[in-house]
């Protein structure tokens, strides 16, 4: 009974016409960004991250989440239409989404992919409704070692998971910590690294590092290149997959859901990996595994569902346990906590509105997708052809604005301007920025925990793993650290990129 | 924290020294990543913004803005003036009116006054 009060007052708050407005327009962003390459969710997020600030937190947090999950959506159409992926989690929709394009049959991929989202992204609110409360409820047992471990532990995990070598991305996460460590120590009050500048006795700003990183430097390694990219011109038919198409993509669609919300949950884990993963075990269950990348609706729903299912996953460790999963989640978290609401395990207890209504807007937010989306497939198709050197500037004016408008602050669009330029640079080199920037935004949490549970244990380090949970995160996060280096598994470790 | 983070970073940069000389040792040359892109585009818009940040404050954001956009559209790939003027002033008057008027956030005024 209680589930369904709460359920229940969740769709209260969601339902209000003022969220519903900002669910929607959360969406609508989020789609729109899908669906131009170079512009992700995240970039997106800390775009619109200050036009929050002037209203409640609900509707801001309601706004953001949509953006994320919008872009999920949107991201697909670019992919089977142009066979550029919109974001990284629609790389492999590529593969037989514009095989499907290039067939005439673009309206049941879009249509399938739409339909398939919608499904695993209901499913996994539905797991996240059930999962999240009762996790926070056993993360109140949880103390400074626990919090310290857990961290680590999902540090690790999303550098195991990062592309290339794992040296790349354990650096760039120390390298995070690092910047993490900028800023007024929260037990002396010293200033550390701040070489009297103003704006950095907080800390580096999480906005402007992110736009730097994700922002900046994507459309300067963009306008390196030639800048034409072909709209393959199709009528856009039967968005309605018929009979057949469903039977085929039933299976995946579910297999698909299941698993990327699982491995949405995972610290580091998200939707790259899940529709990569989902992928790639569809063609390995296949009566027909030769036909995958020829363009079969199999190879387009199963990634499709997953990438979807894994945004609902994703959002069980931040609200159960106030640690973001991945690079989206950081920033959500950093959304958080400037309009005054710490996630964690007493989220749901002391704002239930905040924690159902966010959860109860994701649904309406899918419907609205869904309703959104098959309609208005040529209204993005028209947006597609808008040539690159037009849009550029407005992505680049857009950050300078967005950087800008929140302190007022020039410093911060300076650094904003480097981090570009560091973005840019890593990505020339292949050091992923994701985990850079789970560090920043764990690091003072992970330096707070750590103090606390060396105080408790007058500076002994056994502590982490004296206490069975902390043993058993610990243990995983330094197993992970020695299992690539064991030969017999070195060739095994998944290669999946963010 | 942050010598340990220091610490890190430094092995983890020592790992990868090891790892490239490792690489090496088996033949595998190295390109430069400039190669074959124009780099010079994206120290355009490096510098361009640089420059956007530090006028802000004395030009005002209209004007800096106007420039900013055309600028780009004519240092990129060169749009024809037309098209560049149009561009930029609405995109100003847009940035303008949803920026200040609609969402109220403080952008720096000229001398003009906007």
């Amino acid at each position: 009974m209680e589930f369904l009060n709460s359920a229940l007052l969740g769709f209260q708050v969601a339902l209000t016409p003022t969220n519903l407005f900002f669910c929607f327009m959360g969406v609508l962003t989020g789609t729109l960004v899908g669906v131009l390459p170079g512009l992700g969710p995240v970039a997106a997020m800390s775009l619109l991250l200050p036009t929050t600030f002037h209203v409640n937190p609900v509707s801001a947090i309601i706004m953001l989440a949509g953006i994320y999950y919008g872009a999920m959506y949107g991201g697909s159409t670019t992919s089977i239409l142009v066979n550029i992926p919109g974001e990284a989690a629609s790389v492999v929709t590529c593969l037989d989404g514009y095989k499907m394009a290039r067939q005439g049959k673009a309206g049941p991929a879009l249509g399938i992919s739409a339909f398939g989202s919608f499904i695993a992204g209901t499913l996994s609110i539905v797991g996240l409704m059930f999962i999240a409360p009762p996790l926070a409820a056993m993360a109140l047992k949880f103390g400074p070692p626990e919090y310290f471990s857990l961290m680590i532990m999902g540090l690790t995990v999303l550098t195991f998971l990062a592309s290339g070598p794992m040296w790349k991305a354990l650096l760039m996460a120390a390298f995070g910590l690092f910047l993490g460590c900028m800023g007024m120590d929260n037990m002396t009050a010293s200033y550390r690294f701040t070489f009297n500048i103003l704006e950095l006795s907080d800390g580096v700003g999480l906005v402007p590092v992110v736009m730097g990183l994700f922002g900046i430097s994507e459309v300067m390694l963009n306008v390196e290149q030639s800048m034409d990219r072909t709209v393959f011109e199709t009528k856009i038919q039967n968005l309605l997959p018929n009979l057949k198409e469903w039977a085929a993509s039933i299976g995946p669609i579910i297999r698909g859901t299941v698993l990327g919300f699982f491995l949405g949950v995972l610290p580091g884990g998200g939707a790259v990996i899940s529709s990569f993963v989902a992928y790639a075990i569809e063609k390995r269950i296949s009566k027909h595994p030769e036909k995958f990348g020829t363009g079969v609706i199999e190879g387009v729903a199963a990634p499709e569902s997953a990438n979807n299912a894994a945004t609902g996953g994703a959002f069980i460790p931040l609200l159960s346990l106030g640690i973001p999963a991945n690079a989206v989640m950081a920033l959500l978290l950093g959304a958080f906590i400037i309009h005054g609401v710490q996630p964690g395990p007493m989220l749901v207890k002391e704002h239930p509105q905040l924690f159902w209504g966010t959860v109860a807007s994701m649904y309406v937010g899918n419907v609205v997708l869904l309703v959104l989306n098959l309609p208005l497939i040529g209204l993005w198709v028209k947006i597609l052809k808008v040539p690159y050197p037009i849009l550029f500037p407005l992505i680049l004016l857009f950050c300078l604005i967005g950087c800008y408008s929140l302190n007022n602050s020039v410093t911060e669009v300076l650094i904003m301007v480097l981090f570009g330029l560091i973005g840019y640079v890593f990505k020339k080199f292949q050091y992923e920025a994701a985990p850079l920037v789970l560090a920043l935004v764990l690091g003072p949490m992970m330096e707070n925990s750590l103090r606390q549970a060396l105080l408790m244990s007058a500076g002994s380090p056994i502590i982490f793993f004296e206490r069975p949970i902390s043993a058993i995160l610990m243990g995983t996060a330094i197993f992970l650290l020695i299992f690539p280096l064991i030969p017999r598994f070195q060739k095994k470790r998944p290669a999946f990129g963010e | 924290m942050p010598f340990l983070t220091g610490a890190a970073i430094c092995f983890f940069s020592g790992a990868g020294l090891i790892h490239a000389t490792l690489r090496r040792r088996q033949g595998e040359g190295w390109t430069s990543p400039l190669q074959g892109v124009r780099w010079k585009n994206a120290l355009v818009i490096l510098i361009s913004m640089l420059a956007y940040a530090l006028l802000m404050a004395p030009l005002g954001f209209f004007l800096t803005t106007t420039l900013f956009i055309a600028f780009l559209l004519r240092a990129i790939t060169p749009q024809r003036w037309s098209v560049v003027a149009a561009c930029s002033i609405l995109t100003a008057v847009a940035s303008y009116l949803i920026f200040e008027v609609w969402l109220q956030a403080q952008l720096p005024k000229g001398p003009w006054g906007i």
